[in-house]
């Protein structure tokens, strides 16, 4: 009965994200229309062109090189962001947890700022951001590791101190940064996530780490299950703990660290999203991980278009304007059930 | 002999017929090639006929050169002169519309080298881009002949960044070589709380230098926090503001600490145009007069000595009396009429 509501409700959500994707795309300073979105993104598809064809020009450019790899990367990073979630909440047993809390965003925007500092520029940039994002998480882990066995406790607070020395260098940096460069406004806009200038080739690096990593945290969902049952019982029924909450950190933090990278820190997602999945299709993860996924993909699309009708303002802003009160608005319905 | 005679014959005809071709090849096309602040390479097939200018500096210099007609676009910063008041924005260096960008289909964008991301994004989308220094008091007359050159006149402004050059040395012919000692203290503010100041190489640095001052701040490179500590030791004896910060200025200086500072207790504090104080554009040539009038006045320096005066006050004279004339002869025929 469950399973198979829950079919129809991923289906739902599938369409619903391409309805989003579609509309996003006609919205923007340039007017263009939805007939010719279509017909210019039918034309750039490999077999349906010989039929379709637009004619070339500006509208062209912008809905193939700004806006579709803008719309896609926001999918990607609203899925990365929220099936990391989901899988750091699973293993941390904790509705607080989010793919940040192993110190990957803190991490990721020190690389930036002293990156941008530096004056790095285009891939040099991600790939430091991503560096010292893995960086902190391995420095989590290593203070996390105690006799042999990764402690939630320890690496809750281990994670916590690193955000927090990352923040002060980050913060220094940015203090220290001249005015007259724009090097405050850019680390500023890095913190706070931003699809602006994404491109086909933040896409392609993206998009495979996407789906490897989310289709690891899915043949996980059996061993994630179970270990919301407590640890000893996931041992009893031969799941080898450890391993699972290994495996699924460091992927969670390789999806969470690739997205720092290309779009910046964008909050709330991996935090909120999870949890609204939750409500609608209860803990189990099977369910639970697509259900996210898609949900995050639609929630930060809606977002980012969101943000270009208001000037362009970074998607990470609306998402924590947007996200918060429709948080506290699930937590007053569902006080005291919140799907855990 | 004969044969080396015959060698070097052969050798100059082929240079001879090396260069009188090359020449001629560069001009069979009338293409342009800029070599722009990044050290790139761009090369137009004619002068770019829409350029979008992403930066107040550059609207202005582009203006300055008489190719302002060819602008179609603009960042929301510029605002001068009043010919591309009306033109579309395209945001600024932290938020830019480039749909916007795209939709005025320009031949060539034209922005400030520090803006690398921006750049980068611009051509990989497909535009031409080309970056201006846009910092120092130099990089105003190497961008007016980049800019130039861009447009297809590169003899005009590389003679009107001379000409320029000159009106700034003019300006500052008494005050640029004063020694050490016997120039006046001079602090920038450029924002409050925090204070931030221009230091070494920074252009408000060398108008100050130029003008007889010491920037009490050059102790440091770029804009930087300075403290109320320092200002204090160093005891400036001129202060200037931008007239934006003006209301915040006088506020703070209220305090026991500046009333303590030589420039707040005589009364040497001066306001200047944000715009003209702060764009590496032609109109530095205010901001240096503005600035040049405010130290020869405080430092009592006669200019080209006193000859100079009694023209000025004899054509003073002279043009007063004219007037009056003037006047009373068109007094005198509205009698007549009136008769």
């Amino acid at each position: 009965m469950i399973k198979e509501r829950t079919g129809w409700i991923i289906a739902g959500l599938a369409v619903l994200l391409l309805i989003t994707a579609i509309y996003s795309a006609t919205v923007g300073t340039a007017d263009i229309s939805l007939r010719e979105v279509v017909w210019i993104t039918l034309s750039e598809v490999p077999l349906i062109n010989r039929w379709v064809t637009a004619p070339e020009g500006s509208s062209r450019t912008i809905v193939v090189l700004i806006r579709l790899p803008r719309i896609i990367l926001g999918i990607i990073a609203g899925i990365s962001l929220s099936v990391s979630g989901t899988s750091m909440q699973g293993i941390f047993k904790n509705p607080m947890a989010s793919p940040f809390i192993l110190g990957v965003s803190a991490g990721g925007g020190l690389g930036a700022a002293v990156g941008l500092y530096l004056g790095v520029i285009f891939y040099y940039l991600p790939l430091l951001a991503f560096l010292t994002a893995l960086g902190t998480v391995f420095l989590v882990f290593a203070l996390g590791r105690v006799r042999g066995k990764t402690d939630i406790a320890t690496l809750l607070l281990a994670g916590l101190a690193m955000n927090f020395l990352m923040s002060g260098l980050t913060s220094y940096i940015r203090y220290m940064s001249p005015p007259e460069k724009m090097v405050q406004m850019q680390i500023l806009s890095f913190m706070l996530g931003n699809l602006n200038e994404a491109t086909w080739d933040h896409v392609y690096i993206t998009l495979p780490v996407m789906i490897v990593g989310v289709a690891l945290v899915f043949a996980y969902s059996r061993d994630l299950n179970v270990i919301q049952m407590g640890e000893e019982s996931a041992l009893q029924l031969g799941v080898d703990v450890e391993r699972t909450k290994f495996v699924q950190l460091v992927i969670s933090s390789l999806l969470a660290a690739t997205m720092v990278a290309f779009t910046g820190i964008i909050g709330f997602v991996g935090l909120m999203i999870p949890h609204g999945a939750r409500l609608i299709v209860g803990p189990e993860h099977k369910r639970l991980i697509p259900t996210a996924a898609l949900m995050g993909g639609i929630f930060l699309i809606l977002c980012d278009t969101i943000s270009r009708i208001m000037g362009g303002i970074p998607v990470g802003i609306i998402t924590v304007l947007l996200g918060s009160p429709f948080f506290i608005y699930l937590l007053i319905r569902n006080r005291g059930d919140t799907g855990w | 002999m004969n044969e080396k005679i015959i060698i070097v014959a052969v050798v100059s005809l082929m240079l001879v017929g090396l260069f009188t071709v090359l020449p001629g090849v560069s001009e069979a096309d009338e293409s342009i090639t800029v070599t722009d602040a990044r050290g790139e390479t761009i090369t137009f097939e004619a002068p770019p006929e829409r350029i979008i200018s992403f930066m107040p500096s550059n609207s202005e210099i582009l203006c300055y050169i008489g190719e302002g007609d060819r602008v179609v676009g603009v960042d929301d910063f510029s605002d001068y002169p009043s010919e591309i008041e009306d033109l579309p924005t395209v945001g600024d260096s932290s938020s830019v519309d480039y749909e916007k960008i795209t939709e005025l289909e320009p031949d060539v964008v034209v922005t400030p080298s520090f803006n690398n991301h921006t750049i980068n994004y611009l051509e990989k989308i497909g535009h031409t881009v080309v970056a201006t220094n846009s910092n120092t008091l130099e990089d105003v007359y190497s961008d007016m002949r980049v800019l130039g050159t861009m447009c297809g006149i590169e003899e005009e402004a590389d003679q009107m960044a001379n000409d320029l050059e000159n009106d700034m040395n003019e300006i500052t012919q008494n005050t640029a070589d004063l020694p050490r000692e016997d120039r006046v203290d001079i602090f920038y503010i450029a924002s409050v709380g925090p204070i931030y100041t221009p230091g070494n190489h920074t252009f408000q640095n060398t108008l100050i230098q130029n003008a007889g001052g010491n920037n009490i701040a050059d102790q440091e490179d770029g804009w930087w926090m300075i403290s109320k500590e320092t200002i204090v030791d160093e005891d400036p004896e001129i202060i200037i503001a931008t007239e934006g910060l003006q209301e915040q200025v006088e506020n703070l200086i209220e305090d026991e600490v500046w009333q303590s500072i030589s420039a707040v207790e005589n009364d040497e504090v001066y306001y200047v145009n944000d715009d003209i104080f702060s764009r590496p554009a032609p109109r530095i040539v205010e901001a240096q007069s503005t600035l040049t009038d405010i130290t020869v006045e405080h430092l009592g320096i006669e200019e080209n000595g006193e000859e100079e005066d009694v023209p000025g006050s004899t054509l003073l004279i002279l043009l007063v009396s004219i007037a009056i004339t003037f006047t009373i002869s068109i007094k005198n025929k509205r009698y007549k009429r009136d008769d």
